[in-house]
């Protein structure tokens, strides 16, 4: 495999099938359907090939790919990946084959949105592969465009709304980043290479004022990404509105961005700013902990509370990053998988419970269990994940994060634990309602057939095993991460 | 002969224009005709233009050194015939019967007019190609009289533009006082130290009023006045075209006689541009930022997009010439597209941004190309926009003129807002037109069409905007 282009390959994949999926007739709905499918388990295929071939336990870049775009003011097209790209990368294409399988039961404009599925893929595994720094806004701008269609056409009565607001601060979040990445070349190197600009910024060689002002503008782009707070009122909103294939690829991937963004560009490139910016972000993090689970604990409506328990959840990731020791790195890394993994499964879920019953109103969905014994059995399982049970996925990477965040701002990590407790009591109470309780008189019904469909099994099961396959047995990832998590801690001497 | 030769172009153009008003005269009422005459010059003076590029020997200044033809000569006239082509396309349908032989005509005169601009090598020859471009385009400005405000408007654009062209003509007669000489064939500045304290100053004042003509027509804060209330009533097509086209042609003139060393020499003349530059790119993006009316917030962010081709002339040197070069290349074909999609969107009425509503799902093809004209306009990698500032911004910060790249790049988020505003109101909650469930309030969804030859133009420009980041390197690194 030496010397052939993987990282190209699994860039070109998903593109090669968009055009296919351009160039066949809207009519054909079942063929682009399957040809999705198709291309979607090839780039799995071909991740998981990159993975299999990935030497364990080195932190620098492999697999590096470069060709000159623009020599003349040094651009180029450069990919490579390593220890913490590659999670992120296979989450990616794992969701996304879920999602094309899940998106075998669409009916309306399937063409686009199986189009849309893939010019979204190119995206996410171009921002974890890019390392350029136009290369890497590239790809960050083009994520955003398939998933505001996403919720512009596929969303639910407020979608409009919902669209525009994700547009809106995500794009004006990602221009204050575009000017943060041209202050990295103008201060920086005098290139977008970003392992040359992360090379300056480690020998020091950006003054300390000019390091506050570039991580002030990449923070805000990353920020809204996350979502950190207070910058995470488009979430809810989009969560809400988005189709079930949207919430999941962006719960489960888009929200990983951000924090990518943090520990690649951020910490490598501008250590000084990072550590003296890392209680404040420490704190935000714990903030949006609790704050999270806290407004979670209040919803109404169960996509929403996925969508606040995300917040919470991607909390902990902030911790990890704002911790920036090994065991904070290698729990934001950890958690950022996970959490794809297990709320990917729950916006499925959640999904499927609103196929059936038309509603996501807490107060009205009774006795999932008797109704689809095997819905009530995942979706119980998925709650447990995501509130941290140990000996499953959320665990690991919640209870590593907040090891990391001990070691370095133990009083502000100490006030996370309310969450954690306000997280087991909102899932809880949930799962007591939706999956237990026995219906009311003006519970939503539902008659339908008692056994989940195959496709959506598909969509769920993989998940679940891997959920349950980390929580017990998470060493060959940590072996994976924590090379890249070490370097990174030397980084700022943590 | 040779000079018969090396101004094919500029003859092909002139007799078509005179050419067409004669066969009116003769056959009235075949504007289909004249229609594809008007083409056909166009491109065979692009052929000419080719022709000269390529063959050895024809560069060099003619008529007593008052014209230049060389490297920026042809990039101009291709760039200028290229954008005449696509304003004819564009107005294949609305321009097809009726005054036909006026509108191709000045048309094309105004295009000569350019080129003259752009050639010329004395401030007396530019005075004449300047007035040779505004002309037809007064005229033009109004030639759809029953459109509301278009008298008003040329009236307007007249009255302003003699007035800036009187006090950029007292300019140059004060400049010849103090420099002896109207040539800029090599420089019309000499180099720092030539000149004394009395004559500079002298210099500076007749700087100054010319300025103030050309910034007329390239809409640089505070000359910009006339530009909102003109682009929003006078005829679309025409506005599209005067807010494009004379813009290329004066920028490269204003090249042509400050040269890359008139900032490092006279640091007056340097600051003055550079606050007209900020002035510019502020005022322009913050109050196109407030604007409904979308021909007025096109018309602000040409006061912006100015003052970004200013910093060109703050920092000098060989990088700013490139880079200026290739933005307005862009510039050129973005602002185009933009102004066309304005022009599909109705011909003979204010567009207000509600206007935008839901264009998405009406006309996506339109609506798409609206939307890559603008985010090239406003930057956005990896479309061609993007490349032209940020090599604007490379030359500005390596002239030394950091402070001015910043604000500049500061003033480009702002201009992110209103770009983003049409792009929301196109793509907003979209609907697709397949879609059977009708909802209240959605009766705009009706599917829109297009004249097919103004959205060939559009896709066009949409196409250049995107693509000439990707492939056009080469114009970028000279």
């Amino acid at each position: 495999m030496k010397g052939t282009p993987v990282l190209t390959m699994l860039l070109l994949v998903p593109l090669a099938a968009s055009v296919v999926v351009l160039l066949l007739p809207a009519s054909q709905a079942k063929i682009i359907k399957w040809f999705t499918v198709a291309a979607t388990a090839l780039a799995l295929g071909v991740s998981v090939a990159i993975a299999t071939a990935f030497p364990v336990g080195s932190a620098g870049m492999q697999l590096l790919e470069s060709v000159p775009w623009v020599p003349a003011v040094g651009m180029a097209y450069k990919v490579g990946v390593d220890g913490l790209s590659l999670p992120l990368v296979l989450l990616t294409t794992l969701l996304c084959f879920l999602s094309a399988l899940y998106t075998l039961r669409l009916e309306k404009q399937v063409k686009v949105f199986c189009f849309l599925l893939l010019l979204l893929q190119i995206g996410m595994i171009g921002v974890f592969l890019a390392l350029d720094a136009v290369l890497f806004y590239v790809f960050w701008e083009l994520v955003l465009v398939p998933m505001f269609f996403m919720i512009g056409i596929w969303g639910g009565e407020n979608r409009r709304y919902a669209s525009v607001k994700f547009f809106i601060y995500t794009l004006i979040g990602s221009v204050v980043m575009l000017l943060g990445l041209l202050l990295l070349y103008f201060w920086g190197p005098r290139t977008f290479d970003m392992q040359a600009i992360i090379a300056w910024g480690q020998a020091g060689k950006f003054t300390l004022e000019q390091q506050y002002w570039i991580f002030g503008a990449l923070f805000l782009g990353f920020a809204v990404k996350v979502p950190i707070f207070p910058f995470h009122t488009w979430l809810p909103d989009a969560h809400v509105e988005a189709p079930t294939v949207g919430s999941v690829l962006l719960a489960g991937v888009l929200l990983k961005m951000g924090g990518y963004g943090l520990l690649r560009v951020s910490l490598g490139a501008l250590p000084q700013a990072f550590i003296d910016f890392s209680p404040y972000l420490a704190a935000l993090g714990v903030i949006g902990i609790v704050y999270g689970a806290a407004v979670a604990l209040t919803q109404k409506d169960l996509k929403k509370m996925v969508a606040y328990s995300s917040v919470s959840h991607m909390g902990f990731v902030v911790l990890g990053i704002a911790a920036a020791n090994a065991a904070g790195v290698d729990g934001a890394a950890m958690q950022m998988f996970t959490h794809g993994i297990i709320t990917g499964m729950l916006f499925f879920l959640v999904g499927m419970i609103y196929e059936r019953y038309h509603t996501k109103e807490i107060a009205k969905l009774r006795g999932v269990i008797t109704a689809v014994p095997a819905l009530g059995v995942i979706f119980t399982f998925a709650c447990f994940a995501s509130l941290g049970l140990p000996g499953l996925a959320g665990f690991v990477g919640e209870f590593t994060s907040l090891m990391g965040g001990l070691q370095t701002f133990p009083v502000t990590t100490a006030f996370a634990v309310i969450g954690i407790v306000l997280t087991a009591a909102y899932f809880l109470r949930t799962m007591q309602s939706v999956v237990f309780a026995p219906p009311e008189e003006d519970s939503a019904r539902y008659d339908g057939p008692k056994t989940m469909a195959w496709t959506e099994l598909a969509a769920v099961l993989p998940l679940a095993v891997i959920a349950l396959t980390i929580g017990v047995f998470p060493a060959p990832f940590f072996n994976l991460v924590d090379p890249v998590a070490q370097a990174l801690a030397k980084i700022v001497g943590r | 002969m040779n000079e018969l030769l090396a101004f094919s172009p500029e003859i092909v153009i002139t007799l078509a224009g005179v050419g067409v008003i004669l066969f009116d005269a003769i056959w009235p009422g075949r504007g289909r005709v004249e229609r594809w005459i008007t083409l056909g010059a166009m491109a065979a003076a692009a052929a000419c233009a080719i022709f000269i590029a390529l063959t050895p020997g024809l560069y060099g200044l003619y008529f007593q050194g008052a014209m230049r033809v060389d490297v920026t000569t042809t990039f101009a006239r291709l760039v200028f015939m290229a954008a005449g082509a696509l304003i004819v396309l564009s107005s294949w349908a609305t321009q097809g019967e009726g005054d036909t032989a006026e509108y191709y005509g000045l048309l094309l005169l105004s295009l000569l007019g350019e080129s003259v601009i752009v050639t010329a090598q004395t401030l007396l020859v530019l005075f004449i190609g300047i007035e040779l471009l505004a002309l037809p385009c007064y005229a033009l400005m109004a030639i759809r009289k029953h459109k509301p405000g278009a008298v008003r408007a040329a009236l307007k654009y007249f009255l302003l533009g003699m007035f800036a062209s009187i006090v950029m003509l007292y300019g140059v007669a004060i400049l010849f006082g103090s420099l002896q000489t109207i040539s800029y064939a090599n420089g019309l500045f000499p180099a720092a130290g030539v000149l004394d304290a009395a004559r500079t100053s002298v210099a500076m004042v007749g700087f100054l009023f010319l300025f103030v003509g050309l910034g007329f027509k390239v809409t640089a804060f505070p000359f910009h006045f006339w530009s909102p209330d003109v682009y929003a009533s006078g005829s679309t097509p025409v506005v599209a075209y005067v807010a494009t086209v004379p813009k290329v042609a004066v920028m490269l003139a204003l090249w042509r006689i400050l040269g890359p060393g008139f900032g490092a020499a006279y640091p007056l003349g340097q600051m003055f541009i550079a606050v007209v530059a900020v002035t510019s790119m502020v005022y322009g993006n913050v109050v196109a930022l407030l604007q409904d009316d979308v021909r007025r917030m096109l018309a602000y962010a040409g006061v912006a997009n100015a003052g970004y081709m200013l910093m060109a002339f703050v920092a000098g040197g060989a990088a700013s010439h490139h880079a200026l070069g290739f933005f307005l290349v862009v510039y050129t074909f973005a602002n185009l597209g933009a102004f066309l999609v304005v022009m599909a969107m109705g011909v003979d009425r204010s567009i207000s941004m509600r206007d935008f509503s839901g264009l998405g799902a009406r006309n996506g093809v339109l609506a798409a190309a609206m939307a890559l004209c603008l985010f090239s306009l406003a930057g956005t990698p990896p479309l061609a926009g993007f490349f032209g500032k940020f090599a604007l911004f490379k030359a500005t910060v390596d002239g030394g003129f950091a402070w001015l790249a910043l604000i500049a790049l500061v003033t480009t988020v702002v201009s992110v807002g209103y770009y983003l505003k049409i792009a929301t109101q196109m793509y907003g909650g979209i609907v697709t037109p397949q879609e059977d469930d009708a909802e209240p309030g959605r009766e705009l969804a009706a599917p829109f069409r297009v004249a097919p030859a103004l959205t060939g133009a559009i896709l066009a420009c949409a196409a250049a905007a995107a693509l000439l980041g990707l492939f056009g390197v080469g114009l970028l690194t000279g």
